[in-house]
């Protein structure tokens, strides 16, 4: 094949199937809300759209097919951090559904909008090339600039959205350098293709350690770094996720993570294995650091969100050591990993929005005091979703931990698996506070705070309940389906 | 599932979650706060009567795995669900299921959240029966965790006036120990799944307890590669048990808890330490259990006089009682590490004496609670002219528990000292360790005399009205059994007379291997 010639590319439906679709169903729920203001309709429209995407991805399940001149794949991998994000996102639409209204946020762009952004992840976690990569990463986070200050009244929503834009924008500017570089060193964008040309520099004996393409790797991982709040990159989070509309928040700490860890992994295996001892130290201390900074700083919380938001960082910790581990066992733990923390997160998150009123948001740790009198299911769910991201057994979060443990150690991460351990204990210390304000404190004297377990709301919770007992108790179900799919990513 | 008992039906997984069929069931009887009550009672000895083929089925010459069911659970990581029982476990299987009742019985006057109390115990009682019965070491560590959350909320919500500060130790505290042993089990199976890999033997059954313990010298593991891994394993037990130094969330959680709770925590929770020592560090790591025999036996000694001095000192009835439990676990532990026969035989034994004394003390302690409202041994007085049956019954249990000969204490205590100073272990420890059963004589009697001789106050002790039938008929079984295990011990060892044997002669052939290597 000639570089140099201009090749139109032959259109794979199949590849761009799941994100293709996604994009126009969004813009047909767009021109819908045009119509008409009754928000059931979008949130079903949006629900099938979902659905239909994740049936796309169903039909052709189990086959690898490349298209585009290979910077798009369809594999199993794909397809399942996919419906992931699928799930996830119509979990969001759920708990997000009379939340908006609530607060006076009834513009019914939401529901596109969110359509927009996940259609920009699967397209992320679907790309083979740098510049699908760039696209990938751009299409989500536009819209998720927008849904950030939504709220805008409010001026934190609109703080929120200006910090995570400008600070976005310099991450996007990263990863634009950061590919330029590796283009100017290697001639290519495409991950195999980098891999095959930096074999051919070990097969002539050309040092693979030069310091413009390690910038240039370093510069792409800076920005896919950024997206999932890893230690030192994660500073824009706390603030962000306060000040965003709380399902926005919800959403962006297990969506917009999943989807850039996903590209993270094709970026590091795919194109430098030949680099492996170099990002598996560099980012074992990254890993190191992410886990003890949000599990230490999350202690010190006495705002829910906060505490949520420095709890996404230190996940974050966890699930790049199993993209660090950089191997089967790593990959099908980062899958069933992302998939618990998706539930749980989601979960809790939806707890907090069944609390919030309107214009008040009540987020102080005290404020959940006695509510396990008051409405004990929620407060039950809640425990659930804590026990969880603590990792305390038999829930999907001690599931999921120990894969990505077991993963860090076979891949000789021994040290990595030890921290996370010890991190984890200090996690335990600020889960628990929430389970003993709810269960053991009693409200204060003042009136309590009206809750709002609506019925899509508790819809929510319960599939999240009932998801994270069933991976805590038969994580086999996920394991054997995140098994088979890993050979595709490393070729 | 694969059955391979003769009854026809996996008789162990039936015990284990039997009692939280009972939880769902009562979660639907909310707002009948006396069916409730009459129905966890009727359910948890339901269970019991449902693990007693178990006893009449095992048989005393076997000394294997029985009733062994297990089927592939997560065959990608190597993991089986496996239960099987053998003559460590059986004994402790059957406090469990015999103990969870009269607790729940003792339970009678909690008003508040009933069904929420009564659940949250049975759910306990599933999660210690686990943890006797797993054979997988994932799965042994589910249980294993899954038996401090029902124990945390019943500290939290129905305990004391510090419970919350007594339930976040506790749980931190074996949480944090039982990390490391999360650590130690990733390893183990590991290295197990490559060996078996690297065999072509098939790899399912990587973290299979029998399996890793027939494997575990092929790993090629260094001297200090195995001792971090009997450290990561060791760790957690000792916590549990609880060992000196490791035991100061114990009587922050024995005061705060509710008295169902103290007694399930002292009866059965501790005894999980003691019996994961047996399984796991004696039985996957016997060279390092010999050559460390003598260290821990000092940390066990020096738990039994330090708990027995500590025990002395307390005004409060409850903390007094609950350092005791620190004095007499190190006993067990002394048994356990003294790894012969007579041994290790009076350390299961004195797991269940102990379980039964001490409950039936807590028991005791919490029925006067009840009527006095004060735990302040300075308070009481001259309840022997009052209260003439709670103090038999105080007596009893007391006499139980110092170890007077005729009594089941007498016959651990004896047993554990006979084997520790056969053992390497020697003399020493175990003269120090006798001046220990000569203290717990000293600070038993002190509370008994406290509480039962001298002047009566009616103001600082009001109210006080004899045990009612229900708080007898708690008390009896216990007192039987007390009693019965002191005059005819033959019954309760010799059905773990093999499976001790064989343990006995593994360890003792484990010893060339480190000579060798």
């Amino acid at each position: 094949m000639n570089d140099l010639t201009f090749i139109t590319p032959e259109i794979n439906w199949t590849v761009l199937g799941m994100p293709a679709f996604l994009m126009i169903w969004a813009m047909l729920v767009l021109i819908v809300d045009m119509f008409t203001s009754d928000r059931r309709i979008l949130l079903t429209l949006s629900l099938i759209g979902l659905g239909v995407t994740a049936a796309l991805g169903a039909l052709d399940y189990g086959a690898t097919i490349s298209g585009f001149s290979d910077m798009l794949v369809f594999d199993k991998f794909g397809v399942l951090v996919n419906w992931i994000l699928l799930a996830g996102t119509a979990l969001t639409l759920l708990i997000a559904f009379d939340y908006m209204p609530r607060q006076n946020l009834s513009q019914g762009e939401f529901y596109p909008l969110v359509l927009f952004a996940t259609s920009g992840m699967l397209f992320l976690v679907q790309s083979t090339d740098l510049v699908t990569i760039f696209i990938g990463v751009e299409t989500l986070s536009i819209a998720l600039y927008v849904l950030t200050g939504f709220a805008v009244p409010q001026f934190k929503s609109g703080e929120a959205a200006i910090k995570y834009l400008l600070l976005g924008g310099f991450a996007a500017g990263f990863l634009v350098y950061g590919i330029a570089l590796i283009y100017g060193m290697t001639g290519k964008t495409n991950l195999a293709q980098i891999a095959a040309e930096l074999s051919t520099w070990q097969s002539t004996g050309r040092a693979l350690d030069d310091p413009i393409l390690l910038a240039g790797v370093g510069f792409v991982l800076i920005a896919l770094g950024f997206k999932v709040s890893m230690f030192p990159f994660h500073a824009w989070t706390p603030d962000v996720y306060e000040g965003a509309p709380t399902p926005v928040t919800a959403y962006m700490s297990v969506a917009t993570k999943g989807a850039a860890f996903a590209a993270m992994l094709r970026f590091l295996n795919v194109a430098f294995p030949a680099l492996k001892p170099e990002w598996q130290l560099l980012f074992g201390l990254f890993a190191a650091a992410t886990m003890a900074y949000g599990n230490i700083v999350a202690v010190a919380q006495s705002n829910l969100k906060r505490m949520l938001a420095y709890s996404s960082i230190a996940h974050a910790g966890y699930m790049l050591l199993g993209v660090l581990a950089a191997s089967e066992k790593g990959i099908s733990a980062f899958t069933v990993y992302l998939l618990a923390y998706t539930l749980t997160n989601l979960g809790a998150f939806a707890v907090l929005i069944a609390l919030e009123n309107r214009g008040m948001p009540v987020f102080e740790l005290s404020d959940l005091r006695g509510l396990g009198k008051r409405s004990p299911l929620l407060a039950l769910a809640m425990t659930v979703f804590m026990f969880s991201l603590a990792g305390v057994p038999p829930t999907a979060g001690f599931a999921s931990k120990f894969g990505i443990f077991r993963a860090a150690w076979d891949a000789n991460l021994d040290y990595l698996a030890i921290i996370g351990v010890v991190t984890s204990v200090i996690s335990a210390f600020f889960y628990l506070r929430v389970i003993v304000t709810m269960w053991m404190r009693d409200a204060e004297a003042t009136e309590p705070q009206p809750t709002y377990a609506t019925a899509s709301l508790s819809f929510g919770v319960i599939v999240a309940v009932i998801g994270i007992i069933a991976v805590g108790i038969l994580p086999n179900i996920f394991t054997d389906l995140a098994k088979a799919l890993v050979l595709t990513v490393a070729p | 599932m694969t059955n391979t008992n003769d009854l026809g039906f996996t008789i162990l997984s039936l015990v284990v979650f039997l009692p939280a069929v009972g939880a769902i069931i009562l979660a639907f009887m909310r707002g009948q706060r006396g069916a409730a009550r009459i129905f966890a009672l009727g359910w948890s000895t339901l269970v019991f009567a449902v693990s007693l083929p178990i006893l009449f089925n095992f048989k005393h010459d076997a000394a294997g795995l029985q009733f062994y069911e297990y089927f592939n659970w997560i065959p990608d990581w190597g993991v089986r669900y496996e239960l099987g029982l053998d003559g460590i476990s059986l004994w402790l299987v059957l406090l469990t299921t015999f103990v969870t009742p009269l607790a729940i019985w003792s339970a009678w006057n909690v008003e508040e959240k009933t069904n929420n109390f009564l659940m949250l115990i049975l759910l306990q009682e599933m999660g210690m029966l686990g943890v006797f019965l797993a054979q997988d070491l994932f799965l042994f560590y589910i249980f294993w965790e899954f038996t401090l959350i029902p124990m945390y909320f019943l500290i939290g919500i129905w305990g004391g006036k510090r419970r919350i500060y007594a339930t976040v130790k506790f749980f931190l505290y074996t949480f944090a120990a039982s990390v490391f042993m999360l650590i130690g089990i990733i390893a183990l199976g590991l290295l197990n799944y490559k060996y078996l890999a690297q065999q072509g033997l098939p790899t399912d059954t990587a973290f299979q307890v029998q399996t890793l313990m027939a494997n575990i010298n092929q790993f090629g593991l260094s001297d200090t590669e195995l001792k971090l891994l009997f450290l990561s394993f060791f760790v957690a037990f000792a916590v549990k048990v609880p060992l000196w130094p490791v035991h100061t969330w114990l009587p922050d959680a024995h005061v705060e808890a509710p008295t169902a709770g103290s007694v399930i925590l002292a009866a059965v929770l501790l005894k999980m330490g003691g019996y994961g020592m047996i399984r796991f560090c004696v039985q996957l790591f016997p060279q390092i259990a010999q050559e460390w025999a003598r260290p821990i036996a000092l940390l066990a000694v020096i738990g039994i006089i330090y708990g027995a001095v500590l025990s002395y000192a307390q005004s409060d009835i409850k903390k007094l009682v609950a350092y005791s439990s620190v004095s007499h676990m190190g006993f067990i532990v002394l048994g356990i590490f003294a790894l012969n026969e007579v041994g290790l035989q009076g350390a299961v034994l004195q797991m269940i004496n102990h379980g039964l004394s001490t409950g039936a003390l807590f028991l005791l302690i919490g029925m006067v609670y009840e009527r006095t409202h004060t735990r302040e041994l300075a308070d009481y007085g001259g309840l022997w002219k009052v209260v003439p049956v709670f103090v038999y019954f105080l007596l009893f249990a007391t006499m139980a528990s110092v170890g007077l000969p005729g009594l089941n204490g007498f016959v651990g205590e004896f047993l554990i000292m006979l084997g520790a100073f056969d053992s390497p272990i020697g003399w020493t420890f175990t003269a120090f360790a006798a001046v220990g059963v000569i203290l717990a004589a000293v600070y038993l009697l002190k509370m008994f005399q406290g509480i039962a001789s001298g002047p009566f106050s009616e103001r600082r002790t009001p109210h006080l009205s004899d045990l009612n039938r229900r708080e007898v008929a708690i008390l009896l079984p216990l007192c039987i059994l007390m009693l019965v295990i002191g005059l005819y011990s033959a019954y309760f060892t010799r059905p773990m007379e093999t499976t001790i044997k064989a343990l006995e002669a593994f360890v003792a052939n484990a010893a060339p291997l480190i000579a060798g290597q």
